[in-house]
C-alpha cells in the first residue's frame, strides 16, 4: 500500500509541454528559401516537435528561436503553399540553418497526410497516440497499446492475443493500414492478432468517424493507421534502443532502430525487435501455454526529392503464441466442467515453453512506393506491395501428430496503387486513385483436418476520389469509392468432390463531413459514411467444429453484402487550462452477418454440439465517448476518459452479443520541475455487460471490474536516456473481461510491472 | 513453404538501376513497371486444385462387443458417423444385455472414412497412457444394477478401458456414456475406479447408448 502512495506522484504531458527552461541557453537562427530559386520564404512556421512551440519567419525568411536545450530535435517548416518538411538538428551550441522548402501550392499526397498537416492538433475522428504513450507501450502488441484511445477496446485470447476493436466491431470490419498499404492477413478469425510490430511505428491512430469508408469498403468500424517516420533526405544518423522488463511472464523485449542519412536525399532505417515471455500469471494462478516469441525485422530504403520521392521496404514479423491450456477442450461436457471451475485445470510451474495449442504466424511485406510530381496534374503516387502471409495452428492431437499443424494456410496478395492528388489554386484538393488487389488464399495438404476455410482467388479492383474544401475555420470532404470483387473458390464438398463456385460483389462506399472552427479554441465535426461490405470468404464457407468455442460453425453461400451506414459527431476544445474530447456516434447496419445458434445441437461422436450458423438481421449501434484534461497546478494534471456503447439487433429485439461493456478510466499525473520526473496513477472502472441477448452464450457475462495503474518515468539524460516503471493491475485484481475469449477457463492477467529503458540518439 | 518470388527481387533491383540517382524523374516508368509486375503474378499463378483432406484422426465408429464370461451370444453396442462431424447424422445402436451375467467388453474403433479402414484401438493402445475410456451410467437405477471394472492397464498400471468387464444385476433399463478422454491425469483421485470427476484432459468420445436389461 505504501508504494502506491509514493506512486501517486504523477505526470501531466500538457503541462509538460507548456513549460520553458530557462537552463537553456542555446538557439536556432537561419533562413527559409525555395528549393527552387533560393527566392526567400517570408511567414515560414518554424515549430520544434519536441518543445511543442515554434516561430514565423520574417519577410526575408529569417527566424530564430531560442532557449533550447542539449539534445536532438525534430524541426518542422512550413510555408503555405509548400509542402512542409521535417529536418533533425542535433543542438549542442548555436546552430544557423538554411531550409529549403519546395513551393507550390501544396498538394494532397494522401489523404491522411494532408489531415495530419491541416489539422496538427488531430481532426477529432481521427484519435491518434501521442509519443509518450507508444513508448510507455513498448513490448505491448499493437491491440493492448490502442486501448488508450477512448472507443477501442480490444477481443482478447488470454494474455497472448489482442484484436483491436472500434466501435464494438473487429477482423472484418475493421482495415490496418501500414503506411497507406492495408494489412492482408488471415483477419477473419477471432484469435487472429493483427501482424504488424507496433514498435516499428513511429506513429498510430485510428480513423473512428465515417471517413474511414474511403480506404476501404470493410472499413465499416474505423481505420487503425500505423506509420513510421520518413527516412531522412540530410546527412545525418539516429538511433533508437527500446529494452522492457516485465515481471508478469518474464517478458524480455528489446526493439532497436538504426536511421541514416546519406545526404542528397538517400536514406535508410534498419530495425530489429525481440520479444519473448514465458506464462503469463493471473492474480491467484499461472497461466500455463501463455508465452509469447515474437520476431521482425525490417529494412527501408529511400530517395527524395522535393515532391519526387522513391521508397522500397521490406518487414518481416515472426509470432509464436501460446494458447492456455486448459482453454482446449474436445466436447461440451469439457467446456461446462471448465465452467464449473473457478481456476483452470491444469496449472504448471512457470515456462518459456510454447506447447499446444499453438499459432505460428509468418508474415512479410514487401513495398515500393514513389511519387513524382506533375506541374499540370498533381502528386502521382504509386504503390505496388506484396504480402505473404503464412498461419499455422497446432492443436493437441493424438497419434503423434502434434507436429502438424491442424490449420496451415499460405495467403499471398499483390496490391497496386496508382493516385493523383490534385490541389487546385483555390481551396479544394482532391485525390482520384485506382486500387488493384489480388489474393491468392491456400490451404497447405496435409493436415490431416478438413480446412476451416477454403482455398479462393480474389480480384479486386477499385477506384476512388475524395474531394476536400478548405478555409481557414471550414474543412468539408466527401469521398466516394466503387471497388468489385469476384471470388474463386475451389473447395472439397462433404461428399469429397471439387467444386469450384464464383460470386460477383458490388461495393460503394460515399462519405461526407464537415469541420467547423468555432473559435481558436473549439472545433466541431460531423461525418457521414456509407458502405457495403461483401460477405468474407469464412463467412460463405465456414464450416466444421471450431476447437476451443466448442460449437460447429456454418457459413452460408446465399450471403449478400451488409449496408452500413455510421455518423459521427462531436467536439474538440482547447483551453489553456483544460481540454475536452467527445463525440457520439449512430451506425445502422442492414444485414449485419454474425453467428447465431440455430438451436438444433449436432450430435457427433464427441457428442453434441450447438451449431452457430453466419445469419443476417439488421442492427443498430449507438455510443459515446469523450475524454477531459484539464491542469490543476502547475505540477498537478488530471483527465477522465469514458465509452458507452449500446447494440441491438433490430430485426429480433433482442441485444448484440460480444460487444464491449461501458469504462472509464481517471488518471492523476505530476511532473517535476522542468519535467525531469513524471509519474500517473490511473483508475480504470469496467462495467459489467448487462445488454445480452438471452441463453446464447454459456456463461453470463463476468461481473464488473477495477484496475488500478501507476507509472513513473525519467529522463535520466534529456531526449537521450528515459526510464519507466509501470505497474499494472497493482492491486493484483483477480477479474475476467467479457471481451476475453478465454473468461470460460481462467482469470486475466495480475499484477505486472514493467520497467523500460529507451536511449536515443 | 512458399518463398517471395523471384521476379520481385529481380524487380526491385530493375527499378533501383533505373530511377538511380537524379533519373527520378522517370517515375512514370515506375508505374509502368508496377502494372507489369501484377500482371505477372497473373500471368505466374498457377491454379492448383485442393486435395481432399485424409482425416486420419477421425474415428467414425465404436464398436462395443459384449459377450457373456461363460460363452454365449454376443451383444454389439455401435455408434457410427461414415462422413465424420455434420453432414448425415450418426447411427446408434444400443441393445439388450441379460440380468445376472458378467461380460466380457471389447472396444473397437475404426476410422470407416479411409480406405483401407484404419483401426483407431491401435493407435489408442500405442498411447495407452494418454487415454482412458470411463463408462457412466443414468436413468432408472442402471448405475446399481450394471457395475463397470477395468481388465487392461497402461504400462504405468493405470487402467485404459478398451477391455473391461461389466456386471449385470436385477433388470433395468437406461443410457450407458461411454466416454474417451485423451491425456487425463490418471493419478487424480477415483480415476482408477472409472470416476471421471476428476480426469480432465479433452474429450475425444462421448457416446451414450440405450441400455436394457432383461
Amino acid at each position: 500500500m505504501r508504494f502506491w502512495i509514493g506512486a501517486a506522484f504523477i505526470c501531466c504531458t500538457v503541462l509538460a509541454s507548456a513549460q520553458v527552461d530557462l537552463q537553456c541557453p542555446w538557439s536556432i537562427s537561419g533562413i527559409v528559401l525555395d528549393e527552387h530559386d533560393d527566392a526567400s520564404l517570408g511567414y515560414a512556421t518554424i515549430y520544434i516537435k519536441e518543445l511543442g512551440r515554434g516561430v514565423v519567419s520574417d519577410s526575408a525568411g529569417r527566424f530564430l528561436i531560442i532557449e533550447i536545450c542539449e539534445g536532438i530535435f525534430t524541426l518542422q517548416f512550413s510555408h503555405i503553399g509548400c509542402e512542409s518538411k521535417e529536418q533533425s538538428v542535433r543542438i549542442r551550441g548555436h546552430v544557423n540553418l538554411t531550409l529549403h522548402l519546395e513551393h507550390h501550392a501544396e498538394l494532397l499526397e494522401t489523404i491522411e497526410l494532408n489531415a495530419r498537416k491541416i489539422r496538427e492538433a488531430g481532426s477529432a475522428s481521427r484519435a491518434e497516440l501521442d509519443s509518450r504513450t507508444l513508448l510507455r507501450s513498448s513490448g505491448r502488441t499493437l491491440g493492448e497499446t490502442l486501448t488508450h484511445l477512448p472507443g477501442v477496446t480490444v477481443l482478447q485470447t488470454g494474455p497472448t492475443i489482442f484484436k483491436p476493436v472500434i466501435h464494438g466491431l473487429h477482423s472484418n470490419r475493421l482495415l490496418i493500414l501500414k503506411d497507406g498499404l492495408r494489412l492482408e492477413s488471415q483477419q477473419w478469425g477471432l484469435d487472429h492478432a493483427p501482424e504488424i510490430d507496433p514498435n516499428s511505428a513511429s506513429k498510430i491512430s485510428v480513423v473512428k468517424g465515417a471517413a474511414a469508408v474511403q480506404y476501404g469498403a470493410d472499413a465499416v468500424a474505423g481505420v487503425i493507421l500505423v506509420e513510421t517516420d520518413d527516412l531522412p533526405t540530410d546527412q545525418s544518423r539516429h538511433g533508437d534502443v527500446r529494452v522492457t522488463g516485465v515481471n508478469n511472464g518474464k517478458q524480455v523485449a528489446i526493439s532497436a532502430s538504426l536511421t541514416q542519412g546519406f545526404g542528397r536525399g538517400y536514406g535508410i532505417r534498419v530495425n530489429a525487435g525481440l520479444r519473448h515471455a514465458g506464462d503469463a500469471h493471473a492474480a491467484e494462478y499461472l497461466l500455463t501455454n501463455t508465452g509469447v516469441s515474437e520476431q521482425s525485422i525490417g529494412l527501408d530504403a529511400g530517395y527524395q526529392k522535393g515532391l519526387r520521392n522513391l521508397r522500397v521496404s521490406y518487414q518481416l514479423f515472426r509470432s509464436e503464441l501460446g494458447i492456455l491450456r486448459s482453454a482446449h477442450i474436445g466436447s461440451l461436457t469439457d467446456l461446462q466442467d471448465a465452467l464449473a471451475r473457478d481456476r483452470p485445470l491444469i496449472i504448471e510451474d512457470f515456462s518459456y515453453r510454447i506447447q499446444n495449442p499453438k499459432q505460428q504466424v509468418l508474415h512479410h511485406t514487401l513495398r515500393i512506393a514513389g511519387q513524382t510530381h506533375f506541374e499540370k496534374l498533381g502528386v502521382f503516387t504509386t504503390l505496388y506491395a506484396v504480402q505473404w502471409n503464412a498461419r499455422e495452428e497446432f492443436d493437441i492431437r493424438r497419434g503423434g501428430r502434434d507436429d502438424i499443424p491442424a490449420l496451415d494456410l499460405q495467403l499471398q496478395s499483390h496490391t497496386g496503387l496508382l493516385s493523383l492528388a490534385h490541389g487546385s489554386p483555390g481551396h479544394l484538393r482532391g485525390k482520384v486513385s485506382l486500387h488493384w488487389t489480388y489474393q491468392q488464399n491456400r490451404n497447405t495438404p496435409g493436415t490431416g483436418v478438413r480446412p476451416l476455410i477454403p482455398n479462393y482467388t480474389k480480384y479486386a479492383p477499385a477506384v476512388s476520389w475524395v474531394e476536400k474544401w478548405i478555409t481557414d475555420d471550414l474543412e468539408i470532404e466527401a469521398g466516394l469509392r466503387y471497388e468489385y470483387i469476384f471470388l474463386d473458390v475451389k473447395r472439397i464438398d462433404a461428399q469429397n468432390r471439387l467444386v469450384k463456385p464464383e460470386f460477383d460483389f458490388h461495393n460503394v462506399s460515399a462519405s461526407a463531413g464537415a469541420h467547423y472552427s468555432v473559435s481558436d479554441a473549439v472545433t466541431c465535426f460531423s461525418h457521414i459514411g456509407f458502405t457495403h461490405r461483401a460477405p468474407h470468404v469464412n463467412e460463405l464457407f465456414s464450416e466444421g467444429l471450431h476447437h476451443g468455442a466448442a460449437a460447429i460453425e456454418e457459413g452460408d453461400t446465399n450471403l449478400i453484402p451488409e449496408k452500413a451506414l455510421k455518423w459521427v459527431t462531436g467536439t474538440e476544445i482547447r483551453h489553456t487550462k483544460w481540454q475536452l474530447d467527445a463525440s457520439i456516434f449512430f451506425q445502422h447496419i442492414g444485414d449485419f452477418i454474425y453467428l447465431r445458434p440455430t438451436g438444433e445441437p449436432r450430435l457427433t461422436i464427441r457428442g453434441a454440439f450447438p451449431v452457430f450458423q453466419y445469419v443476417q438481421n439488421d442492427v443498430r449501434l449507438f455510443g459515446a465517448e469523450g475524454s477531459l484534461q484539464f491542469a490543476l497546478s502547475k505540477h498537478w494534471g488530471w483527465r477522465s476518459e469514458f465509452s458507452v456503447l449500446r447494440a441491438r439487433n433490430i430485426s429480433l429485439k433482442e441485444d448484440l452479443i460480444g460487444l464491449p461493456s461501458d469504462r472509464m478510466r481517471h488518471t492523476v499525473l505530476w511532473n517535476s520541475e522542468k519535467s525531469i520526473i513524471d509519474a500517473e496513477f490511473s483508475i480504470e472502472y469496467v462495467w459489467k455487460q448487462i445488454c445480452v441477448p438471452a441463453d446464447i452464450d454459456y456463461a453470463p457475462p463476468p461481473a464488473g471490474y477495477t484496475l488500478v495503474h501507476a507509472g513513473v518515468g525519467m529522463d535520466v539524460i534529456k531526449d537521450q536516456l528515459h526510464v519507466h516503471l509501470t505497474i499494472r493491475n497493482l492491486l493484483n485484481a483477480s477479474y475476467r473481461e467479457y471481451l476475453n475469449r478465454l473468461r470460460y477457463y481462467a482469470d486475466d492477467t495480475g499484477r505486472s510491472i514493467e520497467l523500460r529503458l529507451r536511449y536515443q540518439f | 513453404m512458399q518463398t517471395i518470388p523471384v521476379e520481385v527481387l529481380s524487380y526491385v533491383c530493375v527499378i533501383n538501376s533505373k530511377c538511380s540517382i537524379n533519373h527520378l524523374t522517370t517515375m512514370k516508368n515506375l508505374s509502368i513497371i508496377s502494372l507489369l509486375l501484377v500482371l505477372t503474378f497473373l500471368g505466374s499463378c498457377k491454379t492448383d486444385d485442393p486435395v481432399p483432406e485424409n482425416p486420419e484422426e477421425l474415428i467414425t465408429t465404436l464398436n462395443m462387443v459384449f459377450t457373456p464370461h461363460g460363452g454365449g451370444t454376443s451383444v454389439t453396442f455401435q455408434f457410427q458417423d461414415l462422413d465424420g462431424d455434420g453432414g448425415n447424422p450418426p447411427l446408434i445402436t444400443g441393445g439388450n444385455l441379460t440380468a445376472q451375467t458378467e461380460y466380457h467388453a471389447t472396444l473397437v474403433l475404426l476410422n470407416e472414412s479411409v480406405f483401407p479402414i484404419a483401426d483407431i484401438t491401435e493407435e489408442i493402445l500405442d498411447e495407452a497412457e494418454d487415454h482412458q475410456f470411463f463408462f457412466q451410467t443414468t436413468v432408472l437405477g442402471l448405475g446399481t444394477q450394471l457395475l463397470h471394472s477395468y481388465d487392461d492397464m497402461d504400462s504405468n498400471g493405470f487402467p485404459i478401458g478398451i477391455v473391461n468387464t461389466f456386471t449385470t444385476h436385477d433388470p433395468a433399463s437406461g443410457i450407458l456414456i461411454v466416454t474417451l478422454r485423451h491425456k487425463p491425469n490418471k493419478t487424480a483421485t477415483g480415476i482408477g475406479n472409472g470416476d471421471i470427476t476428476n480426469a480432465g484432459g479433452e474429450t475425444d468420445i462421448e457416446v451414450e447408448f440405450p441400455v436394457m436389461i432383461q
